[in-house]
């Protein structure tokens, strides 16, 4: 057998629960079951009563609209719904029996969406290469700071860190913990049974998001016919209901931040973003009940949500008529988009849509939903973009489109001056998996679309048998990334977007996963080289970090590149661009790194230092240790660089890189 | 009954514990799993048709349970190893440590693969997906533990 399954077999047989947790679990079980022997009865007696009520009154309930549970949303959605309604694709169900049936037409053809989810940022109308490149601008007190790596100017993406120069909000250990410059801990936000997951600053204002993991709902599993019997023996499961909840914080006294308003919203947090004082994020609520649809109450099947600057602050269902669907699209999934002003008390507006995706894209105008629709053949990947309009904080489904293929990540896709350019890999298999001869090659693809969504130009196929690795759009330019053994940067010309046209191109060993601008005429790219791995193909050999001159697009260059440490190296930038670490005016560029080399652990921030002049990239590693734990991100604050660890932060001088301080995370003691 | 639940604990508790720590990442997250996993069952105390059925069962509750648990993008955060987990040889734990960077999922379906010894079939009935996701999954996992391990998970 394969060596690396039997080691990997191997190492799962050495991992046991610690026989004092197992004996704790019985000795708990053990309580229970007494506990249980008291309710046992009264359980059995409930469950029958319950079932001859919703037998009984079941058709009565469902079609008696209750005025106190179901809400509608504001009026102002509602005269774009009626012109939206003359838009035959798009439909509001009129109320929940329709949505049941839907349900229940569609309950085989039932499409689950991975938990994938990433938001795709768009360009700014006005953007060029310059706003893209530039950094932090000084604040009112002179101190230069990080800001978050977002995809496009002013939309900020909602971060794990985040710095406004004087303090550093930090979600880790749970919970958010604000420090200073010198790594004193001002104050931490920690919540019952809720897991934040990422935050937004604003002047005085601090969201933290994230999932509410208390509560669970029982499901039983329904068969045709529910008897009492069948309720009690047959399959039974449990899950948790998740709740997404935004908080927003005042932090005028940043040692005791004050808590101002709660949205909580069904599902689970999925991404969000910040485009002036309006904040959107995004919910995905998976519908999984094992009961006839017929038998479900309305709070199983419309999710709820709950806003404590809503005229009425309790937990309400979202009414039937204000979800939107597409008809042949059927989903179990809810997306719930919410809006709401970070400075005042306006009611948060809600779209509820159902139907979810991968990936999520948001410009300053539009948010795009991106979902995987697969095919009968399995490795067949075909892309549905759902668009809405966001306006102050209003979001309103516009539209939808198909597109070949699937996008690699939120850089895929980039809307300016309206259009869209989406870029995306198609697949085709011959061969079967069964047989174990499968084949799959590929093509990639531009597709651009108008603001109707209507395509409008592309390219059919930048080249065979390649796969996207990387895209950067910016303004009138594509840089695509393809790869099989070679990698070749394209350069796309999309200034007529009904006629994209491939300028130049630069074919170089190894691949780019991320790519940067660095200044009008420079793009960094950050990937893998690759080596013959002895069987026709080649594998991963080192992280490379390359500087491309696009100076003259035709002739695109790689003036210089440089290699770290092997392919074990991870560096989570190639999938995340919010781990990128940049300091144009000091010329420093770097990343986390983690790299398991068989007998130690080490971790840090990789640090270059661009010289142009030379043509080369600095390597500055001894920001690389030894250790246990991991590098999250790295920012900068005036002087000193932040390693920011899941148990420590590191302070380290930016010009000397000596280790200033370092604090221990779970029990914020200084250690230097 | 309470003789039943020491025989569902030490039947399987190695294995809930496994997947609560493929999914979560950490010991505590996994243990916490691994104590709800099983204070479901007692409560729920679920009549099974065969010790498949029961194992099926489990499996499924402990995913649920930890569904999302990192909410990232799959392809975002890379979890690193807790370093409580101890293995005999550095190859054991070089490859343990190249499928736990694996997307949630996508270790999920190799541990019930290789591991447990699921077919595709199977795994989509525990896991509730359809069989062309799962084999997506598996495809998808094998051809990144090709590209990070010499000679991947092929079978020979």
């Amino acid at each position: 057998m394969n060596k690396n399954i039997e080691n990997y077999k191997k190492a799962v047989e050495q991992i046991h629960v610690d026989k004092a947790l197992k004996e704790k679990v019985l000795e708990k079980v053990d309580n229970k079951e007494n506990q249980r022997k008291k309710v046992h009865y009264l359980r059995y007696v409930t469950a029958v009563a319950a079932l001859l009520t919703v037998a009984i009154v079941s058709v009565s309930f469902l079609n008696k609209p209750k005025e106190e549970i179901l809400s509608k949303t504001t009026v102002d959605v509602s005269l774009k719904k009626d012109e939206l309604l003359a838009n035959s694709n798009i439909k509001r169900f009129k109320n929940i029996q329709e949505l049941k049936d839907l349900l229940k037409e569609n309950e085989d053809k039932l499409v689950y969406s991975s938990s994938e989810g990433s938001i795709l940022q768009d360009e700014v109308k006005t953007n060029n290469v310059d706003s893209a490149v530039s950094e932090a601008t000084l604040s009112k007190n002179e101190v230069s700071y990080s800001k978050t790596n977002n995809q496009v100017e002013n939309v900020d993406e909602g971060d794990i860190v985040k710095t406004d120069g004087k303090y550093i909000y930090y979600v880790v250990n749970n919970g958010v913990s604000i420090y200073d410059t010198d790594l004193n801990l001002k104050s931490t936000i920690l919540e019952e049974n809720f897991s934040p997951f990422q935050i937004f600053i604003n002047e005085n204002k601090l969201v933290v998001m994230g999932n509410n993991y208390e509560g669970g709902s029982v499901i039983y599993n329904g068969t045709k016919e529910v008897t009492i019997d069948s309720v009690l023996k047959e399959d039974i499961e449990t899950s948790y209901k998740p709740k997404m909840i935004a908080r927003v914080y005042n932090i005028e006294n940043i040692e005791n931040p004050k808590l101002q308003r709660e949205i909580s919203i069904d599902g689970y947090y999925k991404e969000s973003r910040m485009i002036g004082n309006y904040v959107y994020f995004i919910s995905s609520y998976n519908l999984f009940f094992n009961r006839s649809i017929e038998e479900l109450k309305d709070e199983d099947i419309l999710p709820s949500y709950k806003d404590s600057c809503s005229k009425k602050p309790d937990e309400r269902l979202i009414d039937a008529n204000s979800i939107a669907y597409f008809d042949i699209d059927c989903d179990y999934n809810y997306s719930m988009i919410v809006g709401f002003n970070i400075n005042n008390n306006e009611e948060a507006k809600i779209e509820t849509f159902l139907g979810s995706g991968e990936n999520i894209y948001v410009s300053e105008n539009n948010m795009y939903i991106v979902r995987n629709v697969y095919e009968e053949d399995w490795a067949k990947r075909n892309s549905k973009i759902y668009k809405f309009n966001l306006k102050d904080g209003e979001i309103l489904l516009d539209g939808s489109c198909d597109v070949d293929g699937y996008i690699k990540n939120q850089f895929s896709i980039d809307e300016y001056n309206g259009n869209l350019r989406v870029a995306t890999t198609i697949s085709n298999v011959t061969g079967s998996w069964e047989t174990d001869d499968y084949y799959v090659t590929y093509t990639s693809k531009l597709t651009i679309f108008n603001e109707k969504l209507e395509k409008i130009g592309g390219i059919d196929s930048l080249i065979e048998d390649e796969e996207i690795y990387s895209v950067r759009f910016m303004g009138n330019t594509g840089y695509i990334v393809t790869f099989k053994e070679i990698d070749p940067l394209w350069i796309v010309d999309l200034s007529d977007p009904t006629n994209p046209v491939v300028k130049g191109e630069l074919e170089i060993p190894g691949y780019s996963s991320y790519l940067h601008p660095w200044d009008e005429n420079h793009i960094i790219g950050i990937g893998y080289s690759v080596k013959d791995n002895g069987r026709g193909g080649v594998t991963n050999d080192k992280l490379k970090i390359s500087m491309f001159d696009i100076s003259d697009i035709s002739n695109p260059k790689e003036v210089f590149n440089s290699n770290y440490g092997n392919r074990y190296v991870y560096a989570d930038i190639i999938y995340d661009h919010k781990e990128l670490f940049i300091n144009k005016e000091k010329n420093l560029i770097g990343f986390p790194v983690n790299w398991y080399n068989g007998s130690v652990n080490k971790t840090g921030l990789l640090l270059y230092r661009v010289d142009l002049e030379n043509n080369k990239f600095e390597e500055i590693s001894n920001m690389v240790g030894t250790g246990y734990g991991f590098v999250q991100r790295a920012i900068y604050i005036d002087d000193y660089i932040y390693n920011l660890f899941d148990k420590k932060i590191e302070q380290y001088n930016i010009d000397t890189f000596e280790l200033v301080k370092t604090v221990d995370l779970e029990e914020n003691k200084a250690l230097e | 009954m309470l003789a039943n639940m020491e025989r569902v604990i030490e039947q399987y508790s190695d294995m809930v514990y496994r997947i609560a720590l493929t999914r979560t990442g950490t010991k505590e997250n996994a243990e916490d799993i691994y104590q709800d996993v099983f204070l479901k069952y007692s409560e729920k105390n679920p009549k099974f048709e065969s010790f498949d059925h029961e194992k099926a069962w489990l499996i499924r509750v402990t995913i649920n349970m930890t569904k999302n648990f990192n909410n990232s993008s799959w392809n975002k955060k890379i979890v690193n190893l807790d370093e409580n987990l101890m293995f005999e040889t550095p190859e054991q734990e070089g490859v343990y440590e190249v499928v736990n960077q694996l997307p949630e999922n996508y270790k999920t379906v190799i541990y019930l693969m290789y591991y447990e010894g699921y077919k595709i079939n199977e795994i989509a009935k525990i896991m509730k997906k359809k069989e062309g996701t799962i084999k997506t999954w598996a495809y998808r996992a094998r051809q990144i533990l090709k590209d990070k391990l010499e000679g991947g998970f092929e079978n020979e």
